[in-house]
């Protein structure tokens, strides 16, 4: 962490808001970025990247300067992801029981879990964007998708993974591997599917 | 070692997680194998892609806009930072030193207290009830109040033969040499 971080951390316990201002200025974009990833959905990455932010300020006196600022925040929001999926997943559980309950099924239209299934559960914010890294992300298992995120698109270190998510660097190494080859095979799948379709016709 | 060791270490091999003897010995291996070069042209085309894909996209995300800034900011700004969850203060260095010295002279009166009671019950001779004296044979010369004598001698009587045997001892119960 640089010393005008470190300054900005004092000035901002000291009671500048400013200075957090400025100290989160500089990193908004990447924070919203990580928190689209992590969901995959822009309105939910927005309320995640919010909260992390407040939280950062309400708990900077926590804030340990030797991390790094932006793994602290890194951190925050990884924990904001994995507890607004578990709400989600719970959320949808408790929805599927209600509609079991009344005799109707609210996914009828789905066919399992699958690309597909990704463009419905999309929301119209997002469905603006192009979604093909999501796609791609939503085929991975939870700790995959949150450590290729965080080495891979982020830029983190092995350790810096590991810090963030609390785990170890040999699950880090484990679930990274595992994540490449699925993202290997996927892309390679598509792209072979559909060239051969092209020669088809 | 055989293509499928390598296949699976592939993944880390090329952002250069392994260590330095797997590098080595992979390194090695893509060498004289086209099959593995080929396999890591594939995943390593296959992360630039999606990595390009993720910079495209990104570029097309929306900012947070500023009436969103600005009201999270006021946000913070009604916030308290530090004031909830705060660990308690620090002890001041005075009084700290205050509580070491206490725990110390309490530590200290314990040992001594142990020290005295444990003394008492080691440094105390046994003495010999009246029987027992008679027993083994401490001369009536011998017996000094609240000390061992300078010689016990000890006599042992077997009642169906009259045979007795004497041992003569020091105060630290060494003997000096045996008589009769």
């Amino acid at each position: 962490m640089d010393e005008k971080e470190k300054e900005l951390v004092r000035r901002a316990l000291a009671g500048e808001n400013s200075a957090f201002e400025e100290l989160a200025l500089s990193y908004r974009q990447s924070l919203l970025h990580l928190a689209y990833r992590m969901t995959g959905n822009m309105e939910e990455a927005m309320d995640i990247a919010q909260e992390t932010l407040l939280r950062s300020f309400k708990y900077l006196h926590r804030f340990n300067p030797e991390r790094g600022f932006r793994n602290w925040l890194f951190q925050i929001a990884a924990n904001q992801c994995r507890d607004f999926g578990r709400r989600k997943e719970a959320e949808k559980r408790y929805r599927q029981k209600i509609s079991g309950l009344n005799g109707q099924e609210i996914n009828a239209g789905n066919n399992g879990p699958g690309i597909k299934a990704v463009f419905h559960e999309a929301s119209p914010a997002t469905s603006d964007l192009k979604l093909d890294v999501n796609r791609y992300l939503n085929r991975l298992g939870p700790k995959e998708r949150r450590v290729f995120i965080l080495r891979d698109l982020e830029g983190l270190s092995i350790g810096e993974t590991a810090g963030v998510l609390g785990i170890s660097s040999i699950s880090v190494r484990v679930n990274l591997s595992s994540a490449r080859k699925k993202i290997k095979q996927l892309i390679l799948g598509l792209e072979e599917g559909a060239s051969g379709r092209g020669e088809a016709k | 070692m055989n293509c499928k060791r390598v296949r699976a270490k592939l993944a880390l091999y090329i952002s250069d997680d392994l260590s330095r003897r797997w590098q080595a010995k992979i390194d090695a291996h893509l060498k004289g194998c086209p099959d593995c070069q080929l396999e890591l042209k594939n995943l390593k085309e296959a992360l630039v892609g999606i990595k390009e894909a993720d910079r495209a996209e990104s570029r097309s995300l929306p900012d947070w806009g500023r009436t969103r800034w600005d009201e999270l900011m006021k946000e913070i700004s009604r916030t308290e930072t530090g004031r909830k969850g705060r660990p308690a203060p620090p002890v001041e260095p005075r009084k700290r030193l205050a509580y070491r010295l206490a725990a110390a002279a309490g530590l200290f009166i314990l040992v001594l207290a142990g020290y005295f009671m444990i003394g008492e019950f080691r440094l105390r001779p046994s003495r010999p009830q009246a029987a027992e004296k008679e027993a083994i044979g401490i001369p009536e010369g011998s017996r000094q109040s609240g000390s061992l004598p300078e010689r016990i001698e000890m006599v042992f009587r077997l009642p169906e033969s009259g045979v007795q045997v004497v041992w003569i001892l020091d105060r630290n119960f060494n003997p000096e040499g045996v008589k009769k």
